[in-house]
Formats: C-alpha cells, structure tokens, sequence
C-alpha cells in the first residue's frame, strides 16, 4: 500500500505544483505559512502526516478527496468520528472491505 | 563522445558536448517543457519550472537534504529505474537563489542526458555497471562509486 507521503507527492504532481507552490498556501490554525521542508519530510514519510485541517486544505488545493488522504494517514475524517453502536460500526466496516475488495484479517471473537 | 585516458592511459570513451551543442540540445527542452505544462516559454526561468522538470523526470527529488559541507547536490543513478536528486538544504535560503539555481540546472542535467545512459547499459548483463548507483557529486562534477 502507497504511504501518505507517497500519495501526496503523487497529488502534487499531478496537480503540476511544486513543494514551495503548495507550502505558499497552505496556513497552520494560527495562520502561520508552512514551511516547503516540512512539506517536503511530510512527503519523504519522515514526518507524520500534517493536523486535519492541513488535509483538508491540501486536498482542496490538489483536487485530491480529502478521504483518500485520510485514508492513507491511517485517520477518520471527522465527520465519521461518531458514537456509533457496535452493529453499525461492524457493518460499516463489513461495507468498507467489500468495496476494497479484502477480506477480514483472521479470526475475531 | 570524447576520447580521454584512464590513470593507466587506457582510451575511455566520455560523453563530451561542446558549449553551442549544449545551448541547441538544452533550450529546446525547457521551451518545450514551458510550452507544454507552463503557459509558455518566458525568461528569465522560473526556478520552479527547473524544479518542476526535474521531478517530471527523476523518481525522486528531495530540496532540502541533510548534504555535508560544500556539497550542493547530487543525483544517483540507477540501472533499474530514473534518477534520484537531491539538493542541500541550505540552498532553500533566499540568498542562494540564484545557486540552487545552478545547482538544479546542473542536476536535471545529468537527469537529461547521463540517466538514460545508466539505464541503457543496465539493459546488457556485460555492460552492466558493477555497482547498482552511481553517485555524481555537485563540487567535483565527477563519479564516486557506492554500495
């Protein structure tokens, strides 16, 4: 499976933009800038992948959904985080592998 | 190419472009390049254009590596698959613009013209390098061999 850094780069690419063009628009909560090296280790997987609300800018400046950055961060989006009961949660999960087309890894109690 | 002389005195061919055979083989690649994915060619280079034609064309670029002392860049070759770049981070400072400059030019060169060399040579089990990469230094402009 593709890293976060690497879908990101891939986006960013695509998107025909450069690490120091993304960095330039892209605003932390207290509205500082991004620094480009920081862009750029968030890309090479050296650092984590960035807070929520930098996903969801990245994935409007990129034209990526911002769940398939989520997804790949190994993170919810946040409107999914709720307080769901048991039996809904298992069958949204059931719903999530059969369109991945995978299978439930080993035996569950 | 050129013939030169190994330290034995040994003929070794070397790829060797003239100065005005550089400027008609490199400007149509940046015109073409702005042309297509840019607008436009316009001058002076935007350095983001190089840097944009550098990842086009190389599996990795990394802007702000960690480089010792001196060492503005390098780019790793490799039999199987294009060029990696990288470039000191210290270059990312406003002031040295105009050497990231050079030193992306310098860079994308050897993505241009000597990866595909690499590449292509990899193809033959005799031809093939010994080691898997093969390293260009940006201050001395000439191989190191590494593992």
């Amino acid at each position: 499976m593709k890293t976060f850094g690497q879908v990101l780069t891939e986006a960013r690419k695509g998107a025909g933009l450069t690490q120091r063009e993304v960095a330039s628009r892209l605003r932390r909560e207290d509205g500082r800038p991004v620094d480009p090296p920081y862009l750029n280790a968030v890309e090479h997987d050296h650092r984590y992948p960035p807070e929520d609300h930098l996903i969801e800018q990245l994935a409007k400046i990129l034209g990526i959904s911002a769940d398939v950055l989520y997804f790949h961060a190994n993170r919810q989006p946040a409107d999914v985080k709720t307080e769901g009961d048991q039996a809904r949660v298992e069958a949204a999960y059931r719903a999530f592998r059969k369109v991945l087309g995978v299978k439930l890894a080993g035996k569950r109690k | 190419m050129k013939v030169l002389r190994d330290p034995l005195g040994r003929p070794i061919k070397r790829l060797y472009f003239k100065t005005e055979e550089l400027d008609d083989r490199c400007e149509p690649i940046i015109r073409e390049f702005m042309d297509r994915r840019s607008g436009g060619f316009s001058l002076p280079i935007p350095t983001d254009e190089i840097i944009r034609m550098i990842e086009a064309d190389a599996d990795d670029l990394d802007m702000y590596a960690d480089l010792p002392e001196g060492l503005d860049g390098f780019t790793e070759f490799f039999v199987d698959r294009k060029p990696r770049v990288q470039v000191s981070a210290r270059l990312s400072d406003p002031r040295y613009e105009n050497r990231l400059r050079t030193t992306l030019g310098h860079e994308y060169g050897h993505v241009w013209f000597h990866a595909p060399l690499w590449r292509q040579f990899g193809k033959h089990p005799d031809r093939r390098p010994a080691t898997p990469s093969w390293v260009c230094h940006r201050d001395t402009s000439c191989g190191r061999s590494r593992k």
